[in-house]
């Protein structure tokens, strides 16, 4: 399974390359007042305005919120998100493995490099961050 | 049912040669001419095939069924009126049959075929008088059924000869010798096509001459290329309605359309940026003039008028009015109104649920309409209208409306609610309880309150495109229905006004004035500020406060925005107003559309994304 790996507050996941549109780099996020709290704002990518969802809150990760570095915009038909990550971004090929549970928004676990990533599911994290209340 | 990799596109040409189709019903209902019946038959036909190629062999019976029916009366045969009522219906259990298709559904069948194939049966072998025939051959001739004679009008089917060459060719010279017999008003083939030369020796002509049919048999008799014919006295000749020019179209997914309105609008975008940064003069102002025409010309491409969906609705109810004995006038207003193609076929059943649950339901029977000195026929109307970057859809009925108590008090018998909620709900939340899943529709409930049918399929649908929906109800006067969607993309003259640090987007339109808010102009009443209107004050209230803002320390003119509500005017305090300007307006992404505040977002030149304000979602 080809994958696109980044960390979220020093954890590595990763994501199916085929759930993949792009890849943007330093985006201007806009913040949306009474929007959920799983989503960081709309920021524009490849002429559509998409939503850009926190991920650290999604995965009930403690990182504070900043500035993304990255978006990776969904593919189709989720293709008007996009994930808000940090650094260490990359591509690699992975292999599924047993673990314990994953948690929210999670899929799995699968090596990639010899290294175990949380495989990310598009849907639910998207079904997340719609359901999450306002802050 | 196996689901195929062609689905989708069945469902959509088979939604094209339906709508086709019931557009010609309609033409011929107003009296268009026979070449509208030949296209029937043909858009009949090819969903007939497309079924069958797609294995729906139910919905294939039907088209068959109504094609067979087609065929007899594109040849002549009489009995259109009476035939109408069951084509109407069979296009409309084909296009039901379509839906179910589209949604998976494991069998594509629906409750109604059978009843139409036999009605449709009936009366494709309905009798009717025989009329005279001259057959001076007496050969083989194709079957030709005689029409009500018509003084002067007369058919003649005929075969030129089959041992001859050039078939197209002596086709138009008996045209020729006939058409010094008199006028020809119409031929089958059509002289289109003979002229291409389509023509199989079979010919179909409608003649209008002052000569007996006796005499035409001589003459036509003589005539060398003619192997046998038969002429009959024809129906009256109608001046066939001019058909529109024929035009190449081509079929493209929506999606396809959409990937390109998201590459014109990063152009539109980019040069937009390009034009900010270099100044005025950039040289580039014709390049964003195209880039904005091609993003027009793509988010034109997606809308189609609601008159469609109109044709369709009004079909629906004159059907289930007939079949109930109620009689309702429906009107539908904002026909012309374009609406994005997705948001028109989302919209069909909700709406559809809805006439059926007013006719069923909510009006009245005759008698009791009667009894409450209400007039005899029950009103539905259904109107469209764009507000700024939103739909409104609104179906009202005169008929018994809503009863919130025994809404309520069946709430609490089903257990949806308990006696202690149903206790605290207003009106307008018991009537909200009608929406809910499992809010069964007794007898009893039926009977006092008149709803409920379906109407939490109406609910999730109307979500499903975004929207929300509004139910009021005046008991014994009727209920109205509200529908409010974000419209797909729309180009919105907005203010572009600044507050908490933020750009945000006010519709035009929802606007009555903007002033410049100054201690001349306004009072402090306790934590609020109140602006001078005439005789009179309008409360004022902080934009940056009612989205939970942190207040902006940037340079700037409070300015204040002027705006109507159903309680009244309100005023909503900006830090500056940046500018007038149209923007392109995109629905919120997924994860938003539930955040009532705002219509949608649009991407100004300079890469800011503006919210689009609702200001009749934003609290008082």
């Amino acid at each position: 399974m080809d994958l696109l790996t980044f960390h979220v507050d020093g954890t590595p996941y990763a994501l199916p390359l085929a759930a993949v549109a792009e890849v943007v780099a330093s985006p201007a996020v806009r913040p949306v007042p009474k929007g959920p709290a799983g989503v960081l704002g709309l920021a524009e990518a490849g002429g559509r305005v998409v939503a850009v969802l926190d991920l650290a809150f999604l995965l009930d990760e403690q990182a504070p919120a900043s500035a993304p570095e990255h978006l990776v915009r969904l593919a189709a038909p989720h293709d008007r998100s996009a994930l808000a990550v940090g650094s260490h971004i990359g591509t690699g090929r992975g292999t599924p493995v047993p673990g314990r549970d994953p948690g929210p928004g999670s899929a799995g676990h699968v090596i990639v490099a010899g290294v175990r990533h949380i495989l990310l599911d598009a849907a639910q994290l998207l079904a997340r961050a719609t359901q999450s209340e306002a802050p | 049912m196996n689901p195929s990799p062609y689905l989708d596109l069945f469902v959509a040409e088979a939604r094209e040669h339906l709508a086709a189709a019931q557009e010609l019903t309609l033409a011929l209902e107003a009296g268009a001419a026979e070449g509208s019946l030949r296209e029937l038959f043909r858009h009949v036909h090819s969903v007939k095939g497309m079924a069958a190629s797609m294995g729906l062999t139910a919905m294939s019976a039907l088209a068959h069924d109504g094609e067979s029916l087609l065929d007899r009366l594109r040849a002549g045969a009489p009995g259109l009126g009476a035939a109408r009522g069951a084509l109407t219906g069979t296009l409309s259990c084909l296009e039901r049959m379509v839906a179910a298709a589209e949604r998976r559904e494991a069998t594509v069948d629906d409750p109604e075929r059978l009843a139409l194939q036999a009605r449709l049966r009936r009366e494709l072998h309905r009798e009717e008088p025989a009329a005279p025939a001259f057959d001076p051959g007496g050969h083989a001739i194709p079957e030709h059924r005689a029409a009500p004679p018509a003084p002067g009008c007369v058919r003649i089917a005929l075969i030129v000869r089959r041992d001859a060459g050039f078939p197209a060719v002596r086709a138009a010279v008996v045209l020729g010798r006939l058409s010094k017999l008199g006028r020809i008003v119409r031929t089958e083939p059509p002289m289109a096509a003979l002229r291409m030369g389509h023509f199989d020796g079979r010919l179909l002509v409608t003649l209008v001459s002052d000569l007996s049919v006796r005499a035409l048999g001589t003459k036509v008799a003589a005539i060398d290329d003619v192997e046998t014919f038969t002429l009959a006295p024809g129906e009256a000749p109608v001046e066939p309605v001019a058909a529109p020019e024929a035009r190449p179209s081509l079929r493209v997914r929506a999606d396809r359309i959409d990937a390109l309105l998201a590459d014109a609008l990063d152009l539109m975008t980019t040069l937009g940026r390009i034009h900010a940064r270099l100044g005025g003069d950039s040289g580039i102002e014709g390049s964003i003039r195209t880039a904005r025409r091609l993003y027009d010309g793509l988010v034109e491409l997606r809308l189609v008028p609601f008159e469609i969906g109109a044709r369709r609705l009004e079909r629906a109810a004159s059907e289930l009015s007939s079949r109930l004995g109620k009689p309702v006038q429906v009107e539908v207003t904002g026909r012309e109104v374009r609406l994005d193609r997705s948001l028109l076929d989302g919209l069909a059943d909700p709406l559809l649920h809805m006439i059926r649950n007013a006719i069923d339901h909510g009006i009245e029977p005759t008698d009791e309409r009667q009894r409450r000195k209400k007039p005899r026929e029950g009103r539905i109307v259904v109107a469209l209208e764009r507000r700024s970057a939103r739909l409104v859809v609104t179906v009202r009925d005169d008929g018994r409306g809503l009863d919130p108590r025994a809404i309520k008090q069946e709430a609490v018998e089903q257990g949806l609610v308990t006696p202690g909620q149903a206790v605290r709900m207003t009106d307008a939340e018991a009537l909200q309880l009608i929406t809910l899943p499992g809010f069964s529709t007794s007898a009893a409930l039926s009977e006092v309150s008149g709803r409920g049918v379906g109407m939490d399929i109406v609910r999730s649908g109307v979500e499903a495109l975004g929207g929300r929906l509004r139910i009021e109800t005046r008991p014994g006067r009727g209920t109205r229905f509200e529908m409010t969607f974000p419209i797909g993309v729309s180009v919105v003259t907005a203010y572009l006004v600044r507050a908490g640090g933020e750009v945000f987007a006010v519709p035009l339109a929802a606007l009555t004035r903007i002033a410049v808010l100054d201690d001349q102009n306004t009072e402090w009443r306790g934590n609020r500020r109140w602006l001078a209107e005439g005789e009179s004050s309008i409360a004022v209230t902080r934009l940056d406060e009612l989205l939970g803002l942190a207040r902006d320390g940037a340079p700037g003119t409070p300015m204040v925005l002027m705006t109507t509500s159903p309680s009244g005017p309100k005023g909503l305090e900006v830090d500056a107003v940046l500018g007038r300007r149209e923007i392109v307006v995109r629905p919120l992404p997924a994860p938003l559309q539930a955040v009532s505040l705002y219509a949608g977002a649009a991407c100004l030149p300079d890469g800011t994304i503006a919210l689009l304000l609702d200001l009749a979602a934003l609290p008082a």
